[in-house]
Formats: structure tokens, C-alpha cells, sequence
């Protein structure tokens, strides 16, 4: 059961997300015909849980390989150049997000340090920007993993 | 230690505008002055923060960016007591609003406010001014709360804007100036406000007939500097920054008010030789095609009275004692003039 | 070389193009490659993660999940079927009857899709081993579904038209009334040219149906037919952003595939929603990067410098649009479009401005352009998802097309 979650955590999570900004958008059209204002101060719910969205689906797009490449000159590679391209390739993927973990993580701490609030509910910044360092992690996670299996599967030799 | 080769500046609207010529002119200074050694560029547009204006105080804070010239509206996510200035109506009900401004900046209200900036990690030099801020719309002429019932304005994204025109009845969206301009020419917005010196230059007068000069409420900018990198700076060179900071600040706060003060805006300018294209604003703005209203006591009481409520709230989120300091200022100045 | 070394525009560029070249995933390419540059030359690294969140944080982009969202509810709950079922009715055994079938049936899609290749996903797997059931070469019906599905693009609602307001600062709703013409033409012209072929060949389609049996499919399809006039007649109309107008349909699609067809389950719901976080994702990281990349290129100078160049080649608008055009298609056989939008608009919108184009004009051509680029080799991902399919064992195609989501290649180009 854990580990059922742990593995599709992203899924679960981002299903949720998805569906509360569906509804809150939706909710927003119905609304603005009855209501003045309609909600207009969920569209930074919206907006910065859609942050929130994108990295966990980054994760789960790491987690299945189905990141956008280009893989022609890739596939003309015999096995040896497959391998070391893709060392290169989940290096620099760890770098970067690795570099996104910790520079959000700076901003998080910056922004509770100085009680910076959001611009119209007023609410903490860092409940949404909290989202860059974390999921960064669980990126980072998902990127090993995946490498692992590749390597287990020894999946060179195919054409991938 | 060290010197950078060269620095970088952050604006939020173009180099067009009075903001963008303070800017400017700052640099102009401080390279002239230092004989070429310092170097600041100024980076337009919200660049440096890939348009997102309201970060701007993080990262000059954390040293991404050297120096700003910047609005305290876009600084009062992270420094709530910079929203003294966006109180509604709190300065325009004063008898001299110029006199008001400059009475806070020099009295104890204004040390308070720059404690505040300095307490979070920023250096500030000097102040400067984008103006006070009028409502453009493209539908009808607003003289009344009632005109405004279910416009869509755009305000920059601080809570206490959207509170103050949620209380008039319109309808306040925020949006970053950067992507303002777009939702006004495909019409998501009905209205902005911002200084005439911001919304002139970038044409607001093609997509927006009628200004409401109702000076609810101002925005003086500060131009501050990275701590760590004022320290490295020489003591005679920070003696020349700071300066040069005054002297453009002073510049800045004339181009803002040429012509909608008593002249002294237009005297200063003319004495360091700097007079504008622009010297008569309603002129202009009548010029381009634009309908001026400008809001008599009695129209802006009307909008005052709405917005009160929201001034008390704001009160005790500011903190009391700075508020109270910036009354007491500004009855000191208006009783001495 | 000395000079080159110095020169953070050369860096900018090759630091993209290697790492391209060995597999990295072209967001990671586009990020690195700026937070490299921004880091050597000090500009600012520690902007990319408020840079990171301003990105993906805007309100014009939220249409791009609900689009992605509304189409995979459609097609999931057997919206695409019906309208495969009905059009094939209509169009019957006339020569070339089920090719041009799949052209207006992508025409059709594409209203309700915003992106290629999720086209070929929603339509493929029912047009290709019928055409080739009707004696079609599989080559051949492969081949049309991924021409047609390049309408998608065209025809709104369309991620690129939603990418491209958001750079150029453009009206999605005028771009995605601009659309529709074009659309119509290139299908129409696909229809032309794919008859051409089917009566060298001596394709058919399968006998049109009796006039109950049509009646009976129209009113099966009506519920999806619907649909393109609430998106587009609602942005039209003013009603709605295109962003709420796909916020509705994704509830139009949960009511008809609830209370209409009553074919939506728990776990397709969630197969959908997970579906569309990972696919949203795949496009949005590229969006992230890539405006990171593109500030990038503004903040070192090196967009004034290319536009500079191109502005200096000729001052014959012709010679330049045929450049460009040229330069577009070529950079559509490698890139995807977000990408290239992200990379080249840029670049282009001095030179627009420059000649006075259009803007609105110019995104629907590049757009066509676009299309082009999702079926020309080497990288060619509408024609990746079905190519390699062959035989009429719908597992295998099943199997296929799984893997090729795997391999993300589904989502390029959106
Ligand atoms: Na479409
Ligand atoms: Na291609």
C-alpha cells in the first residue's frame, strides 16, 4: 500500500490539483454572472497551483522517460555511445534540478524569513513557492530511479 | 575590494519614462563622476526578474541584482509598512498633497519607512517619485464610485490595491505591468492606474479615452543598492553614489510633478537644463485625444468615504505608530506653510 | 576562437545544441544552457527558481492543461469513435471514401484537440487499421492520420496559438479566430490530394449506410459535434477567455461521458486526469525552460544581434519571408514548436515589426509551418505514433502507442 503510493504519488497528487483548479476556473464562469467579483482572487490559487501541477507531472514525465528529446542522433549510436550519452544526460538532468532544489529552497527560506505574502490573498508566498524545492527532490528521485532501471535493464543494446 | 565591471540596474517600465530617466540619469552621474570606473546598466522592462516585478526586492536582496530604482508598491509584499503610501486618499486629502509627500519623506514617518527597508536587508539611497497614480478606462468618464460599478481595473498585485477598489465596486484584477499593456488592447481590462509619467509613454491613450485625476495615491520610488556590494565600494566612491542618487532623485520627483505642482518642478528643471519634451501634462493628455477629469474636493471625498474602511484596516497592518508618525508629519508641514 | 570563447552568445547557442544532440531532454537543454551562462557572466543565477515559478504561473497558459484535459475526457469517453462512425457513414464507398473520412474527421478533431499528435493518439488507433482492413496500404493510412492531425494545430483551440499570444503578446482568441480559414484550406487540399492517391490505387470506403443508420450516428455524435461551437462560439462570443472556454468543455466532456454516453468510470477519470498531468507537464516544462532560454538571449544581446543580421540580408520583405520560412521548416524537422517559438519569435519580432507584418497573420503562418514540421523527418512525431505499426492486432498498436508515450514522443509538438 505504501509503496503502491510512493510510486504513484505524482499521479494522486496531481489528479487532485488538476481537479481543483477545473473546478475553481469553472466555478469562476458560473459565478461571475450571479456574483460582481466573481472569485476573482482564486485565480492566484489557480495560477500558483498550477506550479504545483508541472512539477509533479515533471516527476511523473522523468519517472516514465517521456520527456521531449531528440533522439535520432541518439539511436545511430552503437551501445557504448548510447551508455555515455546518457550518463551525460541524467547528469545534467540531476544537475539542474538539483540547482532548482536548492535555489528554491533559498527562496522558500527567504520568504519566510521576510513574511513576504502573496499579491491578492494576502496568504504566505511560500505555501505556493514551497512546491520548487520539494518536488525538485522528488525529481530528482523519480530521474535515479529511472536511470537505475535503465541501466538494469541493460536497455542499450535495444534500440531505445 | 573589487569592483564589478559592470553593475546592474532594475526598472520595472520602460527607459521612456520618468522612472526610466531617473534611472537613467543616476547612471549618467555616477559613470561621469567616477570617470568611467563604475559602471551601473540599467535594465528595463522588469527584465532582470523575468517580468515578475513583485520579486524585485528578493533579488537585489540576495545580491542577483546591484541596485534598483524601484516603486514601494512593488516592494510591499516583502515590506508591509511600504504601503503607507497606497493608504487611499490618505496623502491626496491633505491641503498641499506635494508639501505632504515631501513632509513625510523628510520627517520621522519617512526614517521609520527606510528602517523598515534597511531592516530587511536592502541599502537605501535615496528617494525618487513615479507620481501620483490616475485611472485611465476605455468606457465612460468617472467622476463617482457609481461610474466605476463592475470596471475591470487593473491593479499591480499588493492586496491592499485590491481592497481599495474592491471597495469603490469595481472589479480589480492583478497583473504584472508586463503583461498589461496586452490585456488592455484585447480589452480583459477597462481600466489601470498608474502615474500620467508611466501610462503616457507607452500609449495608454490608443486603447484608453477618459483619465480620472483623482490622485488617490502616490508612489515615490526608492533607488537602493545590494548591502555586500555597497561594501565594497570605497568610502569617497559611496559618498559619490549616494550623491548622485539625491541629485537624480531629485530629478525623477520633478519629471513626476512638472506641471501638476505649483512650478516648482518646472523652475528645477529648468535650472540644471533638463526640461522635458512634455512640460504641461493635461495639455497633453487633452492633445492625444484624452478626456481629463479632474475630480473636485467634494467627487473625491465621495471616493474617500468608500475607501475609508479600508484605510482603518490597513492601519493597524502598517503598524500605528508609523501611520500616526506620517499624520503628525504632514499637519507639521501644512501648519507651517 | 579566442574571441568566441568570450562571447556568452556562442555559448548560449552551443551549450543548447550539444547537449540536444546526445539525448538530453530539451527542457534540461534550454534551462541548463541559460543558467550556465547567466552564472559565468554573473547575471543572476539565483533567478531561476522565481524566474522557474513566473513562468509556469500565468494565467493565459492555465488553457493549456484544461485543452490537454477536455481532449483526452473526449476521446476517452468515446467522443472520437462516434465521430469516426458518423463521417464514415457519411462519406461512404466513393473513391478514397475512408481517407477523406480521416482528413474531415481530424478537420473535426482538431476543434476539439489542441495538439497533434494527441490527435493521432485519439484517432489512430481506429482509422488506421480500418483503412487498412480496406485493402489501404498501412504506409499509406498511417500516413494520412498524421497529416490531418496536423490540423489540430491550426484548427483551434491550439497550445501553439496559446504559446505563441503569450510571447508575442497576442490575443489567443483572435489567433484562434484566424485559424479556422486556414484550417479549412489545408484540409480541404488534403482531402484533394489524398483522393489523388486513393484513385491511382483504387482505394475505397466502406458502403455509406442507410438513412436511419445515419440518423442513428448523428445523433450518437451530436454531443461531440457540439462541442467545437460551446469552446469557439463561446470565445466569439465574448462569454468566455480561452481559458475558461476550456474549463467548460472539460465539464461538457465530464457531463456527456457521465450522463450521455455513461461510459466515464473512476479509474478512467483518474487515467484521465493522471494522463493529462504528465502530458501538461511535458509541454509546460519546455514552456519554463524555454522562456528562460529566450530571456536569456534578450539579456545578453544576442536576439538584437541575429534580428540585426537577418534586418541587414535584404530589405525585400519577400526574400525575407521566404528566409524565414525556409529557416522555420528547417527548424521544424528537428525542434518542437514550443521550442522554436521560444527560441525564434524573438528573433522574428523586430523584423515583423520592421516590415509592419501582422502579427496575428504571422502566428497563423507560422503555425501552418509548424504543422509541416510535425510529419517532416528526422523528427517527425505525428508520424512517429503510428509509423512502426503494423498488422491489425490492436494490442500490438495498443502496446505501441504506450511505448511511444513512454518516449514522450506523443506530446512533442503538442
Ligand atoms: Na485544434
Ligand atoms: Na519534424
Amino acid at each position: 500500500m505504501i509503496k503502491k503510493v510512493f510510486d504513484n504519488f505524482e499521479e494522486l497528487l496531481g489528479s487532485v490539483i488538476l481537479v481543483v483548479m477545473a473546478v475553481i476556473t469553472f466555478a469562476n464562469v458560473v459565478t461571475r454572472y450571479f456574483i460582481l467579483y466573481a472569485l476573482a482572487f482564486t485565480e492566484e490559487v489557480t495560477i500558483y497551483l498550477f506550479v504545483w501541477l508541472v512539477m509533479l507531472g515533471t516527476a511523473i514525465a522523468f519517472k516514465k522517460g517521456a520527456n521531449l528529446s531528440m533522439t535520432f542522433v541518439y539511436d545511430k549510436l552503437p551501445a557504448r555511445g548510447k551508455k555515455l550519452c546518457f550518463f551525460a544526460s541524467t547528469a545534467l538532468s540531476l544537475a539542474f534540478f538539483a540547482l532548482l532544489a536548492y535555489l528554491g529552497y533559498v527562496q522558500v527560506s527567504d520568504e519566510i524569513a521576510l513574511s513576504v505574502t502573496s499579491p491578492s490573498l494576502a496568504i504566505p508566498m511560500w505555501w505556493y513557492t514551497v512546491s520548487l524545492p520539494v518536488f525538485s527532490v522528488l525529481i530528482i528521485v523519480r530521474i535515479m530511479q529511472a536511470a537505475a532501471e535503465t541501466v538494469r535493464g541493460d536497455e542499450f543494446r535495444r534500440g531505445c | 575590494a573589487e569592483y564589478k565591471a559592470e553593475y546592474k540596474l532594475d526598472i520595472v517600465p520602460s527607459l521612456t519614462t520618468a522612472w526610466g530617466m531617473g534611472a537613467t540619469y543616476f547612471t549618467d552621474l555616477v559613470r561621469e563622476r567616477s570617470d568611467g570606473r563604475i559602471n551601473i546598466k540599467v535594465y528595463p522592462n522588469s527584465q532582470l526578474t523575468t517580468g515578475a516585478q513583485t520579486n524585485a526586492f528578493m533579488l537585489v536582496r540576495n545580491g542577483t541584482i546591484d541596485f534598483a530604482v524601484q516603486s514601494s508598491i512593488n516592494y510591499s509584499p516583502q515590506i508591509v509598512e511600504l504601503n503607507l503610501f497606497a493608504l487611499p486618499f490618505f496623502i491626496a486629502n491633505q491641503p498641499d498633497k506635494y508639501v505632504a509627500m515631501d513632509a513625510i519623506k523628510a520627517g520621522e514617518s519617512g526614517k521609520l519607512v527606510v528602517k523598515a527597508v534597511e531592516d530587511k536587508g536592502v541599502k537605501f539611497l535615496a528617494w525618487g517619485e513615479n507620481g501620483f497614480r490616475e485611472l485611465t478606462n476605455s468606457k465612460r468618464e468617472i467622476r463617482s464610485p457609481k461610474d466605476m460599478e463592475g470596471m475591470k481595473i487593473r491593479v499591480v498585485g499588493s492586496p491592499i490595491f485590491l481592497d481599495a477598489f474592491r471597495a469603490i465596486g469595481a472589479n480589480p484584477l492583478t497583473m504584472n505591468w508586463s503583461d498589461t499593456m496586452a490585456a488592455i488592447q484585447q480589452g480583459v481590462v477597462d481600466g489601470q492606474e498608474n502615474p500620467i509619467s508611466t501610462f503616457y509613454p507607452v500609449k495608454i491613450h490608443e486603447y484608453h479615452k477618459y483619465v480620472t485625476d483623482w490622485h488617490y495615491v502616490i508612489d515615490p520610488t526608492m533607488y537602493v543598492v545590494n548591502p555586500a556590494v555597497w561594501k565594497t565600494f570605497s568610502e569617497d566612491d559611496q559618498k559619490l553614489i549616494q550623491e548622485a542618487a539625491e541629485e537624480a532623485g531629485k530629478y525623477m520627483v520633478a519629471l513626476a510633478r512638472i506641471s501638476l505642482d505649483d512650478g516648482t518642478a518646472y523652475k528645477y528643471l529648468e535650472s540644471i537644463g533638463k526640461l522635458p519634451e512634455i512640460t504641461d501634462w493635461y495639455k497633453e493628455l487633452a492633445n492625444v485625444g484624452m478626456t481629463v477629469s479632474i475630480l473636485t474636493p467634494e467627487e473625491t471625498r465621495a471616493f474617500a468615504e468608500k475607501t475609508a474602511p479600508v484605510v482603518d484596516e490597513w492601519r493597524s497592518k502598517i503598524g500605528e505608530e508609523i501611520v500616526a508618525a506620517a499624520e503628525a508629519d504632514m499637519a507639521a508641514a501644512a501648519a507651517s506653510k | 576562437m579566442e574571441t568566441l570563447i568570450h562571447e556568452p552568445a556562442f555559448w548560449t547557442i552551443a551549450l543548447f545544441i550539444i547537449p540536444l544532440l546526445i539525448r538530453v531532454p530539451i527542457a534540461v537543454a534550454l534551462g541548463s544552457a541559460a543558467i550556465f551562462v547567466v552564472w559565468n557572466w554573473d547575471l543572476g543565477y539565483q533567478m531561476l527558481s522565481y524566474s522557474f515559478f513566473s513562468g509556469i504561473a500565468k494565467f493565459p497558459l492555465l488553457a493549456i492543461p484544461f485543452f490537454i484535459l477536455a481532449g483526452v475526457i473526449m476521446e476517452k469517453v468515446g467522443i472520437a469513435e462516434r465521430i469516426i462512425a458518423l463521417i464514415k457513414q457519411l462519406v461512404g464507398d466513393m473513391t478514397g471514401g475512408l481517407a477523406v473520412a480521416t482528413v474531415i474527421v481530424a478537420a473535426f478533431w482538431g476543434a476539439v484537440s489542441g495538439s497533434g499528435p494527441a490527435t493521432v493518439a485519439a484517432l489512430g488507433l481506429i482509422l488506421i487499421p480500418g483503412m487498412a482492413e480496406a485493402g489501404y496500404d498501412k504506409a499509406f493510412a498511417a500516413a494520412v492520420v498524421s497529416v490531418s492531425a496536423g490540423l489540430a494545430i491550426i484548427i483551434p483551440p491550439s497550445i501553439s496559438f496559446i504559446v505563441y499570444g503569450d510571447i508575442m503578446q497576442q490575443s489567443v482568441g483572435t489567433l484562434f479566430a484566424a485559424g479556422v480559414l486556414p484550417g479549412i484550406v489545408v484540409a480541404a487540399f488534403l482531402c484533394v490530394s489524398v483522393w489523388l492517391v486513393s484513385r491511382v490505387h483504387g482505394y475505397r470506403g466502406a458502403p455509406r449506410g442507410s438513412a436511419s443508420e445515419v440518423l442513428r450516428a448523428l445523433r450518437d455524435a451530436f454531443w461531440g459535434l457540439f462541442t467545437p461551437v460551446i469552446i469557439l462560439g463561446g470565445i466569439y462570443g465574448g462569454i468566455f477567455t480561452p481559458t475558461e472556454a476550456a474549463a467548460v468543455a472539460v465539464f461538457y466532456g465530464l457531463f456527456v461521458g457521465v450522463f450521455i454516453y455513461r461510459t466515464l468510470t473512476v479509474r478512467i477519470l483518474y487515467e484521465i486526469l493522471s494522463e493529462t498531468v504528465a502530458a501538461t507537464s511535458v509541454v509546460m516544462i519546455v514552456v519554463t525552460c524555454a522562456g528562460l532560454y529566450s530571456w536569456l538571449g534578450a539579456t545578453v544581446g544576442l536576439i538584437d544581434k541575429i534580428a540585426a543580421l537577418l534586418l541587414g540580408i535584404s530589405e525585400n520583405p519577400v526574400v525575407i519571408l521566404l528566409m524565414i520560412n525556409i529557416i522555420l521548416l528547417f527548424a521544424g524537422m528537428l525542434l518542437d514548436a514550443i521550442s522554436i517559438a521560444y527560441v525564434f519569435l524573438p528573433i522574428l519580432a523586430p523584423v515583423i515589426m520592421a516590415f509592419g507584418w501582422d502579427p496575428i497573420w504571422f502566428g497563423v503562418m507560422m503555425t501552418v509551418n509548424m504543422a509541416i514540421g510535425q510529419v517532416t523527418p528526422p523528427v517527425a512525431v505525428n508520424l512517429a505514433t503510428p509509423a512502426p505499426y503494423d498488422g491489425h492486432d490492436v494490442a500490438l498498436a495498443r502496446r505501441l502507442s504506450r511505448s511511444l508515450m513512454r518516449r514522450g514522443t506523443l506530446w512533442l509538438h503538442q
